[in-house]
Formats: C-alpha cells, structure tokens, sequence
C-alpha cells in the first residue's frame, strides 16, 4: 500500500465521512435512573452536607431526635389538624420530615428547610418523603399553577413544578413551605403560601 | 401582591465542571449526580464502544461513576474534569473487558479447538459502521471513536487513554485503514 495512492486517500475520507455520520446515542432512561438512584443513596449516606445551608444552620438530626423537646406552638383549630399529622421541630427554618418552622422570610433559613426537604430521600419513613401528607396534593403538575394563580402569584413562563413541600409554620401562621424547580440547574424557588393558596407570605430564589 | 416578602439571590452564571467537582468534594448533594449528568451520553457511548453489551456498559459505568464519585480527590486538575470522568470509564471497561476475556479463554480451554473465522475475509454483507468499529482491537477502536466519531483533540484523547499523542494518531491511522476495508471502501489488494 501506498500512502499517497488516491485511491487509499479517497478510502480513507469516504471512512472518517462515515464514521462523523455515526449517530449519537443517547444513555438509556432506566440506566440513567439506575445512576441517579446509586448517585442519591451515596447523597444520603454523606454525614455533612454543604452548599445552600451555611454551616451554622447544619442540623444534627440524630440527636435532635432523641432527645430534644418538640415545641408545641399556639396553632389555630384550621391548622392544628394538618401540624398534628406532621408535627414540629423545635429548630427554625428546618424540615425534619415534619413541619417547617419559619420566622419570617430570612433566606438562610428558607435555604436550609429547602435543602432538607431535597436532601429526602424514599425509605426514611415520613423524613424520607419530599411531600409530606398536606403538600403531597403538589406533586400533581398543576397544583402550583392554580395555588399561585389563586394566591395571585401566578408565574409565567416561570416553570413552577413541586420538588417537595411541607406543612409549616411561618411567623406563628399555619403555611405550606414548596420548594420549586427552575429553569436552572442548581437553582430553586422556594415559596410560602398559606393553607388554601389564598396568599404568597413569602418567596426567595435559592442556590446557584 | 400582598403579604409577599421577595427575597432574590443574585443571578449567577451556570456553574463549571470543576465548580460542580468542588462543591461535591465540598459535600453538596446532587452536585456530582449534576457534573455526570452533562457528560452521561458521551460517556454511554464510550462505554458501549468498548464492552459492546447495554447491560455490561451500564453495569461498568456505574462502577467507575460511583468509583469516582468515593475517589473525587484523586482529580488533580491536570486535565479537564470531563477528561478524568472519560478516563475512569475507559479504565474500568477494559478491566472489565481483560476479566471477561480471561474468563472466556478459561471456557475455551476447556472445549474442543474451533477454528476462529477472519470476520474480514468471510464478509459476504457491507457492514454497519457500528459492526465494523466493533470488529477492530479495543485500543484502535477507542481511538478512532473518540476522534472521528466524537470529534475529541488528538491531546485530549491522548489523556483519556493514558498514552502519547503519537500513540493515538498511529492507532487512528491503523484503524482507518482496517475500517475502509471492512467498510468496503478500500480493496483488499490495496491495504
């Protein structure tokens, strides 16, 4: 063989045509999920985790549940009867797979509830869930959509699915605490409406 | 709107592979699940190149992704944070594929001798480019994958695969040549 034969020139490029033509392929949804799912349980298995939660608002969730006392705040008889199914932790601005307490709209501890209730993880018993019982009505699609609109917050073109939500308390008020997807990886919105979508008593845009 | 306390974090810019490699380093969850996720089908493909079967491609993916998930420190940032990620893959699909062949030369040992037929000189049919890439040793193969099919730098290949830059362009070429046969491009009598 010669290099510089054409013939074997011509091969060559008809070759190295064929082989840029070849189509991509794409890593199959189910393997893709089996990676997600390896990726998550090493997630969950991480003691300490950073990034939207400074470390001053890390919480110690081992022993917080053995041993701290979980407050019982003053709730009206509308909202006691979801705060019941769920209860309290005695920590601000936290989700323990219960309630989320929240002073008022400081983002640190909006961010830390957020991450919790994304750091969920199924097989955790109710701490597991990213819904708990009186958000798990926003795991449907268009449940944000008609909260918003009713609360007169509506978001367009905004995408507003549910990533996760608790019941909460928000400045002594019975509210439900979602934390919604963006278009941006990374980042979230997170929102404070009350029980029946009436009003928005707060907002922030999270993460990166 | 009423009652409504908007409190906005500063626009930030996508972050990079090596910012999603730190922050997983850093403790972050879902950062190095979002770092793969940019890079998945390349290395799907890569993997498929080199084991061939869906469900041992996805099982040694899976094994260099979680092994390099638990070893991110060993990322020195002497490359591009996809470059490493490309590189564990390759890795544990050749280990995967030199136990699998040691296995099967064990399993052949054991039967009667069988003549191996010359899949290049028994082609009766064109084949596919997918089969005639697979009919290559696993060395060529990757190299011409990673630059003809995937368009990758000579250098960048260079450092998927652990060897120099001249290493690479000399299995490209040998490849080529091998594949315009198998593809019917060149005749025989040429090569």
């Amino acid at each position: 063989m010669s290099d510089s034969d054409p013939r074997v020139h011509a091969a060559l490029a008809a070759t190295q045509a064929e082989l840029a033509r070849m189509p991509t392929e794409a890593m199959p949804g189910p393997v893709a999920a089996r990676l997600d799912a390896a990726f998550a349980q090493l997630d969950a298995s991480t003691a300490v985790h950073t990034g939207l939660v400074p470390a001053s608002r890390q919480i110690n969730m081992k022993k917080r549940r053995r041993g701290a006392p979980r407050r019982l705040p003053l709730l009206t008889a509308a909202a006691t009867a979801f705060v019941l199914a769920v209860g309290l932790p005695e920590l601000t601005g936290t989700a323990a797979g219960s309630g989320v307490v929240l002073d008022g709209p400081d983002p640190a501890g909006l961010a830390a509830a957020a991450t919790t209730v994304l750091a969920a993880r199924p097989g955790a018993g109710a701490a597991g869930e990213r819904f708990d019982a009186a958000t798990a009505p926003f795991q449907d699609g268009g449940a944000v959509p008609r909260c918003l609109a009713k609360a007169g917050a509506a978001r367009e073109p905004e995408p507003t699915t549910a990533l996760g939500g608790r019941a909460a308390l928000f400045a002594g008020q019975p509210a439900l605490f979602l934390v919604l997807g963006t278009r941006t990886l990374g980042r979230f919105r997170v929102v404070v409406v009350t029980p029946g979508c009436t009003a928005v008593l707060t907002e922030a845009l999270l993460g990166q | 709107m009423a009652n409504v306390a908007a409190v906005s974090a500063p626009a930030l810019e996508p972050r990079s592979d090596r910012d999603l490699l730190d922050a997983h380093r850093a403790g972050e969850p879902r950062a190095f699940g979002e770092l793969v996720a940019r890079h998945r089908d390349r290395l799907w493909a890569l993997a498929m190149r080199i084991v061939h079967h869906p469900d041992d491609a996805a099982d040694a993916l899976q094994d260099a992704l979680v092994s390099a998930y638990r070893g991110c420190d060993s990322y020195r940032g002497e490359a591009a944070v996809g470059t490493w990620l490309h590189r564990i893959v390759v890795n544990t699909c050749l280990d995967r594929l030199r136990r699998d062949r040691a296995h099967a030369l064990t399993l052949r040992g054991l039967l009667p001798r069988q003549e191996q037929p010359d899949h290049a000189e028994h082609l009766v049919t064109r084949l596919t480019v997918q089969e005639a890439l697979a009919l290559l040793a696993v060395d060529q193969r990757l190299a011409v994958f990673l630059v003809d099919v995937k368009g990758y730098p000579m250098a960048e290949v260079a450092a998927i695969l652990g060897v120099p830059v001249g290493t690479v362009k000399s299995r490209c070429a040998r490849g080529r040549l091998r594949l315009a046969a198998l593809l019917g491009h060149l005749r025989r009598d040429l090569l």
